[in-house]
């Protein structure tokens, strides 16, 4: 038992580290940590389970920078958190298309395209499910592994979805099946990296809160290592030729382990269609100059 | 002893989730994050609900008009990382409670506002940004200003 409290200490450290200061004050209850406390984290934080085939656990983006890089062929534009800040390939026509069509309002949207929550069509303001790989950006992440199947469960946005990752060999032909919001993915191990390639994915989910669109021709191709027991690494490239000239080879991103395996909480962290109408009209649209879909306000 | 892991386990899970969820809806954009407002009013109800807790409040002018105010507020899981339940924050804010809110206005001119911080008649106050990331005093900017 001590050796469990012992690791989860070493993951709260961990965790206070890679978070905000605000975040940070609410580690060890009862104060700072003491020097006996920080000795103990350090000694059992050997003592952690470690396979490099085993991703059991909850885990969160490392917040690594992102290069605020203004884009000239676009004015204000930088690269996004999305594919780990690579900048993204030209867009086809189509994909332009949808790419203005989209209005977004999010914090990591260009200054140039944002609008108001109330005058904007980002799918977090009805609750629609962000999809693949929008969620992965969104908050903690949690890995399921079992023998044919790996589940990421994504707990933050708010939203809270779960996505199949199968492993058991099985061969899936997506052009037969119906697209989903979290695709189609199929994984395997070569070596010590996690091989998944996915696609049949509903083209209704935005890329990140900048809008970027996919088409359901998308097709991912990660690559995960683990390579040690607080670390997670995922390099992703997308392949669209329909809303994207030539595929768009991400940047690694990395994530640090929060909660191992056996002491994993969720937070109920839904999005609630009926809670985001009633904030809607009760905060969003009047906010926003909406009043037709507002509360009486006198 | 289980008890405590899954109350600390909790608590982390509150950590890395409580950063940067209220920052998603472009504040800055709704609201003027440079004008502040303080206003003296009776609770109407609060909901501490996702994507954001609202409080709505009523205000009357001097010529007996009230106007329907609400307060845009953190999510329920950043209330909770900054050590706030529903139970409390749901007696504190009961219906018919006189309060004296602070915060930022919408840029439309209607009665919205980002919440900075609440004052109740007992002195009891949601303030230090624990409710939201709106001004908490006269010539003081908000937070997510563009």
């Amino acid at each position: 038992m001590r050796n469990r409290i012992g690791s989860l200490v070493v993951l709260l450290i961990g965790a206070a580290v890679f978070q905000s200061p605000a975040a940070a004050q609410v580690f060890f209850p009862g104060g700072p940590a003491s020097d006996a406390q920080k000795a103990a984290a350090a000694a059992s934080q050997a003592k952690l389970a470690y396979d490099p085939h085993d991703l059991s656990g909850i885990w969160r983006g490392a917040g690594q920078a992102v290069p605020q890089i203004k884009d000239p062929r676009i004015g204000d534009a930088h690269a996004d958190p999305l594919m780990g800040g690579a900048p993204p390939p030209p867009m086809t026509a189509w994909g332009k298309e949808q790419f203005d069509a989209n209005k977004p309002s999010a914090a990591e949207s260009w200054q140039s395209r944002r609008v108001a929550p109330a005058l904007g069509n980002d799918p977090l303001g009805n609750c629609d499910p962000l999809g693949y790989p929008r969620s992965l950006g969104r908050g903690p992440v949690e890995f399921i592994q079992t023998p044919g199947k790996i589940l990421q469960i994504f707990n933050g946005g708010p939203d809270m979805a779960t996505r199949e990752i199968f492993t058991d060999g099985r061969k899936l032909d997506t052009d037969d099946l119906d697209p989903r919001w979290y695709g189609w993915a199929l994984g395997h191990w070569e070596g010590n990296s996690l091989i998944v390639d996915s696609s049949g994915y509903d083209e209704r989910a935005w890329l990140g809160g900048n809008g970027f669109p996919h088409s359901d021709q998308m097709k991912l191709h990660e690559v995960y290592n683990h390579p040690d027991a607080m670390t997670l690494e995922i390099t992703m490239t997308l392949d669209d030729a329909k809303a994207y000239t030539k595929p768009w080879v991400g940047n690694k991103q990395t994530f640090k382990l929060v909660l191992p395996k056996g002491l994993t909480v969720l937070y109920e962290e839904y999005c609630v269609p009926s809670e985001e109408q009633s904030f809607n009209q009760g905060v969003r649209n009047p906010a926003g100059g909406d009043l037709a879909h507002s509360r009486p306000l006198k | 002893m289980r008890k405590s892991i899954i109350v600390l386990a909790v608590l982390a899970g509150f950590l890395v989730g409580s950063v940067s969820l209220f920052a998603h809806h472009g504040t800055g954009t709704s609201y003027d994050m440079h004008k502040v407002v303080v206003l003296k009013g009776v609770v109407q109800r609060f909901a501490m609900a996702n994507p954001h807790s609202q409080l709505y409040f009523d205000v009357k002018d001097d010529q007996g008009n009230v106007a329907h105010w609400s307060a845009e507020m953190r999510n329920p899981r950043n209330l909770e990382a900054e050590g706030h339940t529903r139970k409390e924050l749901m007696e504190k804010f009961a219906p018919g409670t006189p309060i004296t809110v602070t915060g930022n206005p919408s840029k439309a001119g209607t009665p919205v506002l980002v919440f900075g911080k609440a004052v109740l008649a007992d002195g009891w106050c949601l303030c230090n940004h624990d409710g939201g990331i709106g001004s908490e005093a006269p010539g003081v900017a908000g937070g997510g200003v563009e």
